[in-house]
């Protein structure tokens, strides 16, 4: 315990600079709109503001990228009470009963509901985070190359098949993301692979170039045809604030759902989405009034508000303690930080206590700061819905082609950042997976080095990977995520057979 | 064709490919690495080949309803989409391209107004107002706040700072 409160203090010293304190509040508000606008998720958000963490010390831009981040979670469900329309996936389900909230003239407690559910899933997730981060990178940094690699097998494969889709379309984005990490000069051999001879490709595929097309640019081309114009009146908003019997009706499925959520966003590949739908259906399930839920329950709307939230403090614990992202945002801040030379993983805590405990503390700050914003400043902030996406869209476009540029002042990147979205585009339309792929293209790199090294030392006999204990616990848990993919496609094939 | 159809055969093509380079690598190096730069790629390769001709058998052999839908990637039903992609696509390489010898503020004009004139059709002030907003507001962001060096051309060369 003493343990933890000095790693806080360490955290809050780094945190309660101003500098830190003014980027908490500005990636808090951005983070906020970027949730709340539909189409622009938390990370689309923190891919086009990449080139505003290029001056900062690595602290203030992990802080800065974290407060996007659950400041899009904050953000996600107003779309969705206000218009039908999930600001991100994760607040599909904010939609179910938060509008039908809006319908019946509550749209102000439901605002406030789910500002207040995301405080406090927020604030259960960064409790466990901090009981669990020290521990889970004390494990790790004990951890050799079979070891790493048996963990990246298994976060790849686990991305696949705790996400939706078809598990051997999964398999093929994976390749693919391989494949592209292996392009330009073998760090071990210095040997040059796969350029076909072109020397701009001899630095490897810059990844992050990639990401800020497939989610960025990508998205614009898939909302071209939305041009539905929004409409809603704000008269109708009423007080956001929450009477007392309403919020005693939502305190316990927001306190029981957090831990859930959080358990959710630490294993790989499993995000907000399915945190949601999972807190939803519990919550349904074990309701006495089942029958209310979808017409404006309000615990419809807390359980699955505060889950997110605690969801995404969770997915903090494998890229802070393990250096592994285990969904798209992650891997953008994984991206981003790389850039500016700091490799998160077990190391970050006792090489850099400052920046692991900094981003943190940051956290239990910022979600202070982000009840503040969200409860007066509700009514003003979901009047920037009224933007219509046709003037919202070229915005998005040239932000992320700037930062594209900022990467490594090259013009020829804004080439790969256009092939990278048409080829995303076309990919999405034939349902292969972009998630996938984008996490094996950054864990590549590392996973085939671990491999390697492994097999020297093992003199090429993989049994390697199956006689060390921790790495055959990874690889028996990669082949029962395979096997429970197989069976679950089994199941869904033989439903849509029927 | 089906999806999964289409996703299979690139598996297949794209891994065949990537496969006969790898082939061109050398197995072993002396460097302390006995498994060399090709094994990876190999079994990268094979893994795409493998899952793409499953998806194959899968499409083929499976139960007829629980076949992947038909592709639709809509190049008729929505050609003004299509246009638009293409378009807005050149658009962002010809950025690349004229960002360096026209300056940061001229290509950024240029290309906001072109981008916004392809989503935003029609409305000319009001992209005209999108695009100069943007420049200025980048500028000031990436240029002062920031302190990120950027592309100098007639007009940054005309600037007092």
């Amino acid at each position: 315990m003493d343990v933890i409160f000095s790693n806080l203090a360490i955290g809050f010293q780094t945190a309660l600079t101003w500098t830190n304190m003014l980027w908490v509040f500005i990636g808090g508000t951005l983070g906020t709109i970027i949730g709340m606008l539909p189409g622009l998720g938390p990370a689309t958000g923190v891919a086009i503001l990449i080139p505003i963490v290029f001056g900062m010390n690595p602290a203030t831009a992990l802080i800065t990228m974290a407060a996007v981040y659950y400041g899009a979670m904050f953000g996600g469900s107003r779309a969705s009470i206000m218009i039908n329309v999930p600001g991100d996936a994760s607040a599909i389900v904010s939609c179910f009963d938060g509008y039908p909230m809006s319908r019946k003239g509550k749209a102000g407690t439901a605002l406030a509901i789910s500002a207040i559910a995301s405080f406090i899933g927020g604030m259960i997730g960064m409790v466990m985070l901090i009981i669990l981060a020290q521990p889970v990178a004390n494990a790790a940094l004990r951890f050799g190359p079979p070891e790493m690699f048996a963990l990246l097998l298994f976060s790849l494969i686990a991305t696949i098949t705790l996400s939706e889709g078809s598990l051997l379309k999964g398999l093929i984005a994976i390749a693919f993301g391989l494949m592209l990490s292996t392009v330009g000069i073998d760090p071990l051999t210095a040997l040059t692979r796969f350029t076909y001879g072109s020397s701009t490709l001899q630095d490897g595929i810059d990844f992050l170039v990639v990401i800020i097309g497939l989610y960025a640019v990508t998205e614009v081309f898939r909302n071209l045809r939305d041009t539905t114009p929004v409409n809603f009146d704000t008269k109708s908003i009423g007080k956001v604030w929450v009477s007392w019997p309403e919020f005693k009706q939502c305190i316990w499925p927001m306190l029981r759902n957090s831990p859930l959520g959080f358990l959710v966003g630490v294993l790989p590949g499993m995000g907000g989405t399915i945190a949601t739908f999972m807190t939803y259906a519990l919550e349904k399930g074990i309701s006495k009034h089942p029958e209310k839920f979808g017409k404006g329950a309000i615990e419809g709307l807390a359980a699955p508000e505060a889950s997110n939230n605690a969801c995404s403090c969770g997915a903090l614990v494998p890229l802070l303690t393990l250096g592994i992202p285990g969904s798209g945002t992650t891997a953008v801040m994984l991206g981003a930080l790389m850039l500016l030379g700091v490799h998160p993983g077990p190391t970050l805590f006792t090489q850099h206590p400052d920046i692991a405990w900094g981003v943190i503390a940051s956290m239990l700050i910022g979600n202070i700061i982000l009840i503040i914003i969200n409860l007066p400043l509700a009514i003003p902030l979901v009047q920037l819905l009224r933007v219509p996406q046709r003037l919202m869209l070229p915005l998005i476009m040239g932000l992320a082609l700037l930062g594209a540029y900022f990467l490594n002042y090259s013009g020829s990147d804004l080439v790969l950042i256009m092939i990278a979205a048409v080829v995303g585009f076309l990919f999405l339309k034939i349902g292969i997976p972009l998630p996938p792929l984008v996490l094996a293209l950054i864990l590549g790199s590392m996973t085939e080095q671990n491999f390697r090294n492994s097999m020297t030392l093992s003199d090429g006999n993989p049994s390697i990977f199956f006689t060390n204990p921790i790495a055959l616990v990874f690889m028996i848990l990669a082949g029962g995520a395979l096997v429970f993919a197989l069976v679950r496609n089994s199941k869904q094939q033989a439903k849509a057979a029927r | 064709m089906t999806k999964n159809m289409i996703s299979a055969i690139l598996a297949i093509v794209v891994g065949v490919f990537y496969f006969a380079t790898a082939m061109t690598l050398p197995a072993h190096t002396n460097m302390g690495d006995i498994m060399g730069p090709r094994l990876f790629p190999i079994v990268v390769a094979a893994a795409s080949v493998i899952a793409g001709i499953a998806l194959v058998l899968v499409e083929l052999l499976g139960r007829h309803r629980a076949r992947s839908e038909k592709a639709d990637f809509g190049f008729v039903k929505n050609r003004m989409v299509w246009i638009d992609i293409t378009l807005l696509t050149a658009a962002g390489i010809v950025y690349g391209m004229i960002l360096d010898p026209l300056g940061f503020t001229v290509a950024t004009l240029l290309f906001m107004f072109a981008a916004a004139m392809l989503i935003n059709r029609g409305r000319i002030v009001q992209n005209i107002s999108v695009a100069a907003i943007f420049t200025v507001a980048a500028y000031a962001i990436f240029g002062f706040g920031l302190k990120l060096s950027l592309p100098r051309g007639l007009v940054e060369n005309l600037l007092p700072f």
